[in-house]
């Protein structure tokens, strides 16, 4: 497969992460993969912020422990907190000269084998996700053409995983108001069951329901339902609960 | 519309509740429309909509689980029937001819989703025929509502209990359906799903709004029979 095809199918590949059930991370560990092939570089990783912005590494084109301490080192220090800091490429720095600049990090990449540092920005529009961090053994970095490939590829991942976390989100969301939907309805239908039972009206039965509810110590929303399904018998509910212990 | 739209983006809006349902029906050149929520029992529920025939044609659909609504919350896809009267009478047998009877003309259903997710359906329909110029534009406007109308559902249910619109919107009506089938369910000695069932199917062979038969049902002026007419 020529280097084109590859490429092509590289970035096919990425638009696949904007449907759902997608794997991101697999899918992220080929594109590290992918950046090796196609960059001509010896090393290549990807970390992404948490909520508290601490940077983790979540991928990287082989599983060395040496090659991940390196990254993880790089919360602290590196190419890669720099640009996401910075929210910009940090490109071609020569680790020869960078001991003052990163100590920790340049003595663990040195030993490594590396000679050069690059870190990419994985960024949409003003959001920054984290960094694309790509190293050479040899002389020589990337040039012109290699940078803005690797831009392109980390601003492709970028979109995948940002598509990735909205549907999981829409997801949450989504079981919440159908769960909400659903509880208002069993309460409702308890209310009849209740009403039918003990031969009262429905605002009456409510009112049963929340003081056993409230004697029994449980969530009213469950206790309705077992209302509702009939596991729990309504005349049961009148009669004054033992206090159950609270879990 | 794009006052509407704008409306329903804005934050701390209030959601769905923050537009008037006939207003937007008007605007759409709709005579009535529905937004249904699917929730975790595989039921749809209503959730917001214009009053009359609105909310009946959902109802119709449930009874009969047959309709422009089923169809595009089971396949995910649009359903658009300009022209209700010219649609093949094998494609909803039942549903068809009642709707027609209702004096609905035309029916379009929206799935709404989020990315495969199906949240709910929105219902519109048609009483008269639409003058030419109405026709153009009005896929788009329905997408585009019905987009703005899922942002708005979901921002507004976003981390924290019901939404207080869904409350006031819905309470008066379904509140009572759900107390009957709760009622019903003791009476016939079933489950809950069966009682809904069984009052749907009551409401609709004696002509009768959902709502009507559920209050009289609360009111214990009607008792369903354990054997279905």
């Amino acid at each position: 497969m020529s280097r084109e095809q590859r490429l092509a199918e590289t970035f096919v590949e990425l638009a696949d992460t904007l449907v759902d059930d997608f794997d991101v991370i697999d899918f992220l560990h080929v594109l590290a993969g992918r950046c090796v092939e196609l960059l001509d570089v010896a090393a290549a990783g990807i970390m992404l912020a948490d909520q508290d912005g601490s940077l983790r590494p979540v991928a990287a084109s082989d599983e060395r422990s040496r090659l991940l301490e390196l990254f993880e080192v790089q919360n602290d220090e590196g190419p890669c907190r720099d640009c996401y800091q910075l929210g910009a490429a940090v490109v071609n720095v020569d680790l020869g000269g960078a001991r003052e600049r990163w100590p920790r990090f340049t003595s663990r990449a040195i030993a490594a084998g590396f000679r050069s540092a690059n870190a990419l920005p994985m960024r949409l529009r003003s959001q920054v996700i984290g960094s694309l961090n790509l190293f050479h053994a040899g002389p020589g970095g990337l040039d012109g053409d290699e940078f803005r490939l690797a831009q392109a590829l980390a601003d492709a991942a970028t979109i995948g995983v940002l598509q990735q976390r909205s549907i999981r989100r829409g997801e949450v969301v989504t079981g919440q108001l159908q769960a909400a939907l659903t509880s208002r309805v069993v309460i409702e239908q308890a209310k009849g069951v209740l009403a039918e039972r003990l031969h009262i009206g429905t605002d009456d039965a409510f009112g049963v329901l929340r003081a056993a509810a409230r004697s029994r110590n449980r969530l009213l929303s469950d206790l309705a339902r077992d209302v509702a399904d009939g596991s729990a018998d309504a005349a049961q509910l009148v009669k004054p609960g033992s206090r159950r212990p609270a879990s | 519309m794009a006052g509407i739209v704008a409306a329903l983006s804005r934050r701390g809006s209030g959601g769905l509740g923050a537009v008037s349902a006939e207003l937007c029906a008007e605007v759409l050149g709709m005579a009535g429309m529905a937004i249904s929520v699917l929730a975790s029992d595989g039921n749809g529920h209503v959730v917001w909509r214009t009053d009359g025939a609105g909310a009946d044609l959902d109802d119709l659909q449930f009874t009969l689980g047959e309709g422009p609504g089923v169809d595009a919350a089971s396949s995910g896809e649009l359903v658009l029937e300009p022209d209700l009267a010219a649609v093949p009478a094998q494609r909803w047998p039942v549903f068809t001819p009642a709707a027609l009877e209702l004096g609905v003309q035309a029916v379009f259903a929206v799935p709404l989703r989020i990315g495969s997710i199906r949240v709910g359906v929105l219902l519109a329909h048609r009483d008269a025929p639409a003058p030419a110029e109405r026709d153009r534009g009005v896929l788009t406007d329905l997408l585009a509502f019905a987009q703005a109308a899922t942002d708005a559902l979901l921002g507004s249910a976003a981390g924290g209990p019901e939404p207080h619109w869904m409350s006031e919107r819905t309470s008066g009506y379904r509140a009572e359906v759900h107390q009957a089938t709760g009622m019903t369910s003791l009476q016939l000695e079933v489950a809950q799903g069966e009682a809904l069932i069984r009052l749907r199917a009551y409401a609709f062979s004696h002509r009768r709004a959902l709502a009507e038969v559920a209050a009289d049902v609360v009111a214990r002026r009607l008792r369903l029979d354990k054997d279905p007419d």
